[in-house]
């Protein structure tokens, strides 16, 4: 990579960052794994730099090259995607609210995720439409927290 | 152009995916991080991108695909690989104890023409190569093969004749083996008269002359050496031998 090329690399990742992981974001639901597609991307950047620094339009290369990889991801996350409506029926009954049942330590997102859709029976589209995300990334986000949800309470248990 | 028609975040979402959907050359970039600044007043994402930051975890996780250098050519490329792989096979022959210069001179020679202080100098043609006898080597090559002795001490038995192609010289050697060691004779063809200097010999060395041929007899513990010339050859009779057998075989000589 020579100096030239390095510089439009700089400017795009300057440029570009904040949308790209936006739009990651909102399409998976999930801040970590948005910014991991972005370095990704600009990783794919980096090794078709000669041919990025010819392109006609080399920001639009970056957004259809994450939404390449977004696509890629949310394929492999939904083939381990829970079926929502049985992992929410299998909780338990109990008197207590369901906020009382969350392990303490499960992050304050995933706790309102998890409240909005069981206690409060918002559908995944009014979730997504609340968080700003995508129906799919919302279904996924579910699924992440009930799973993150059954681990804490096993640890819980002993 | 894509405009949005309502404020729903999905529909934003959704009017993004489908611009991402069009032909990269075409891609709106604009459009897209002006949906995307309206979502973030909507519905903010949890937390802010920072892109100095991203840049420096990129440098920092791939510095080698990141180092900057000059730009390089095709051609540039196969010079430095090609250059490269002979580099490596030069150290790996020299470790061998071979020498891959003097195979390559060796080849060329009798091919090019050297240039030298004195003007220019055709080399032999002879070519490097293996002989039944010292004689037959010679006469290959188009020498003389008279200057020869006839006889060796009898308990020496001929291991190899063969002949060395070198920067304006040829040498032919015979090598013998016995018990007692080994004795070789080698004829050294010059291509110019120039080359031949002089024989040099020290207070321990004497001449002696056999049949109007004089000979430089030089004795240096067990081995006795026995060194002629004419205008283009150089003889040489080396080995573990007595200075009688020695004296034998210089009478042999026709």
């Amino acid at each position: 990579m020579d100096k030239e090329q390095r510089r439009l690399l700089h400017r795009l990742v300057v440029q570009h960052s904040e949308g790209l992981t936006a739009l990651a974001y909102r399409l998976t639901g999930d801040w970590t794994l948005a910014e991991d597609l972005v370095q990704e991307t600009f990783l794919t950047a980096c090794y078709k730099i000669d041919h990025l620094s010819c392109h006609p339009n080399p920001a639009g290369w970056l957004y259809t090259t994450l939404h390449n990889h977004i696509r890629r991801e949310l394929r492999r996350a939904q083939r381990n995607e829970l079926p929502l409506d049985e992992a929410i029926g299998s909780i338990p009954a109990s008197n207590r609210s369901l906020a009382q049942l969350l392990p303490e330590k499960l992050p304050l997102q995933e706790r309102e995720l998890l409240l909005l859709r069981i206690e409060q029976g918002l559908s995944i589209r009014q979730i997504a439409q609340h968080f700003g995300i995508t129906e799919a990334a919302c279904r996924q986000r579910l699924s992440r927290a009930i799973k993150h949800s059954r681990a804490l309470l096993e640890t819980e248990k002993y | 152009m894509h405009k949005s028609k309502q404020d729903d975040p999905l529909q934003l979402l959704d009017e993004i995916t489908a611009m991402l959907d069009s032909p990269v050359e075409e891609v709106d970039v604009a459009e897209i991080e002006k949906r995307l600044a309206a979502l973030q007043k909507q519905a903010p994402t949890p937390q802010r991108c920072d892109p100095q930051q991203q840049w420096e975890r990129l440098v920092d996780a791939h510095p080698e695909v990141l180092e900057a250098s000059p730009r390089r050519r095709p051609v540039f490329r196969v010079a430095v690989a090609v250059l490269a792989a002979a580099l490596c096979a030069v150290v790996t022959v020299s470790a061998l104890e071979l020498h891959p210069l003097q195979a390559v001179l060796d080849w060329v020679n009798g091919v090019v023409l050297v240039t030298t202080p004195s003007g220019t100098m055709e080399l032999s043609s002879a070519a490097s190569g293996e002989y039944c006898s010292l004689a037959e080597a010679l006469e290959v090559n188009g020498l003389d093969s008279g200057s020869l002795p006839t006889w060796i001490p009898e308990d020496y038995s001929i291991e190899s004749a063969s002949s060395a192609v070198h920067i304006g010289m040829t040498k032919y050697t015979a090598l013998y083996t016995s018990e007692r060691g080994n004795l070789t004779i080698t004829v050294t063809r010059y291509a110019s008269e120039d080359q031949i200097s002089a024989l040099e010999m020290s207070d321990a060395d004497e001449f002696c002359t056999i049949n109007g041929t004089e000979y430089l007899i030089v004795t240096d513990q067990d081995i006795v050496k026995a060194i002629w010339q004419t205008a283009t050859d150089l003889y040489r009779i080396s080995g573990s031998i007595t200075k009688d057998e020695l004296t034998e075989m210089l009478y042999s000589i026709r």
